[in-house]
């Protein structure tokens, strides 16, 4: 009986030290692992891309003919996955329409059997000779003659905006047209700031009025989403560009409130700083 | 056994009160579509003789019959205005509307809106919802 209650005082002991050990060795690893990335993430302050901006990929200029398709993927992201079936069929339009696809992986090495397996080909390029802070995986650029982004989708695309993107690939010449660009614009805050000076712009929080109290933007009217519809066309003025701060909300909710200002006759764009909830973080920066 | 009976039971029993304690949210458009009697709020007299002009918001609640249960005033410019729109809006009477019966079978819940406008001199309370469907008799 003694040795047997020795034996269970044993296994408490070396229970309790195995637990000791691990708990230590997951408190060492995650501090190593938030100051590495902080460390890193210093090095990297790149800007964000927004529409109107030049996309340049190891400084020089992404063009081609009328237009031309930087998509950023990565082969660890779900959303790239979920969209592979997509990015087959636009890597396989853009060949056949003369359209230039560049495809930016985090690392050509290991990401080469995932596009061949996926059947996405074009002019692959590395994260890290962007030019610009990548928000968010999958990233979809649509780049005018002129070499500047006229449209940029993060995240997994609903299908409307999916076959949207293929018929301005068949006919590169819709690149232009408002609808697109407009329904999607994203502005960064900073460019939202510059972009107010040049234009008439109202900024709109569709938050609940408690969640608006706690936290909103400087000079952001506050319409909850239920109300949206029948306030907009009394409180908002259909000359301006009406900025939905989406920074909170996923592509796919984002998409449908920046619908119902389309919808009601406002020109749209949103304003989203941060990573959009259908995307895939990008979380280690780039050197 | 009986144990586990009896937890059943009253598993059942709290499952069946939280469904007719469920409140079917609808649109403001879909509220205003099934109200059948309407009644504008006052614009008070203080409240004129103050300037004081806004918007009011109140979230509704009516059902199973036709009749208000309650108005929580969600947003208005001052306390008078306020009270002006829930004495008018208890007066309200609704027609289940027919996407409500999907929402379970308690009561309804949706949200008003009422701008108070002077213009020129003039005050006026408008019904949003109510403009909207005049000016628009089927938006989406």
């Amino acid at each position: 009986m003694e040795r047997l209650n020795r034996l269970i005082k044993e296994a408490i002991v070396v229970i309790v030290a195995a637990l000791v050990v691990t708990v230590a060795a997951g408190a060492a690893f995650t501090w190593y692992a938030h100051s590495h990335s902080a460390a890193t993430a210093k090095k990297t302050i790149m800007p964000e891309l927004s529409v109107g901006d030049p996309v340049k990929v190891n400084g020089s200029l992404l063009s081609g003919g009328s237009m031309a398709i930087l998509l950023i993927t990565s082969p660890t992201c779900r959303y790239c996955l979920a969209s592979k079936q997509f990015h087959k069929t636009l890597s396989t339009e853009a060949a056949a329409n003369h359209v230039p696809l560049y495809i930016a992986v985090p690392s050509k090495k290991t990401s080469e059997l995932y596009l061949k397996t996926a059947e996405i080909t074009g002019d692959q390029k590395s994260w890290s000779d962007l030019g610009f802070r990548i928000t968010g995986t999958p990233t979809l650029i649509l780049i005018d003659s002129t070499g500047a982004a006229r449209a940029i989708l993060v995240g997994q695309l609903p299908p409307a905006s999916e076959m949207e993107v293929l018929k301005i690939v068949q006919d590169p010449s819709q690149i232009k047209a408002a609808g697109f660009t407009d329904g999607r614009m994203r502005l960064s805050v900073a460019q939202y700031t510059d972009f107010r000076k040049s234009q008439k712009t109202v900024l709109i929080d569709v938050h609940e009025r408690e969640e608006y109290k706690i936290l909103h933007r400087d000079g952001a009217i506050n319409i909850p989403i239920i109300e949206l519809p029948i306030r907009a066309s009394f409180e908002l003025d259909r000359s301006s560009l009406v900025v939905v701060d989406c920074s909170q909300y996923s592509t796919a909710k984002c998409d449908a409130i920046m619908k119902t200002v389309s919808r009601l006759g406002f020109k749209s764009a949103a304003l989203s700083e941060g990573v959009l909830v259908n995307s895939c973080k990008v979380s280690r920066a780039i050197d | 056994m009986t144990r586990a009976i009896r937890v059943l039971f009253g598993a059942m029993l709290i499952s069946f009160h939280a469904r007719a304690d469920l409140v079917g949210f609808v649109g403001c458009m879909v509220l205003r579509r099934s109200a059948e009697v309407v009644v504008l709020p006052d614009y008070p007299q203080s409240a004129i003789s103050r300037g004081v002009a806004g918007i009011v918001v109140v979230q509704v609640r009516y059902g199973p019959g036709p009749t208000v249960n309650s108005v929580r005033v969600l947003d208005a410019p001052d306390q008078e205005t306020a009270s002006a729109t829930v004495e008018a809006v208890k007066k309200w009477k609704f027609r289940t509307p027919p996407i409500a019966s999907t929402k379970g079978p308690g009561e309804k819940s949706g949200r008003l809106i009422f701008y108070f406008r002077i213009v020129n001199g003039k005050p006026a309370v408008v019904d949003a919802a109510g403009e909207a469907m005049r000016t628009s008799p089927n938006p989406k």
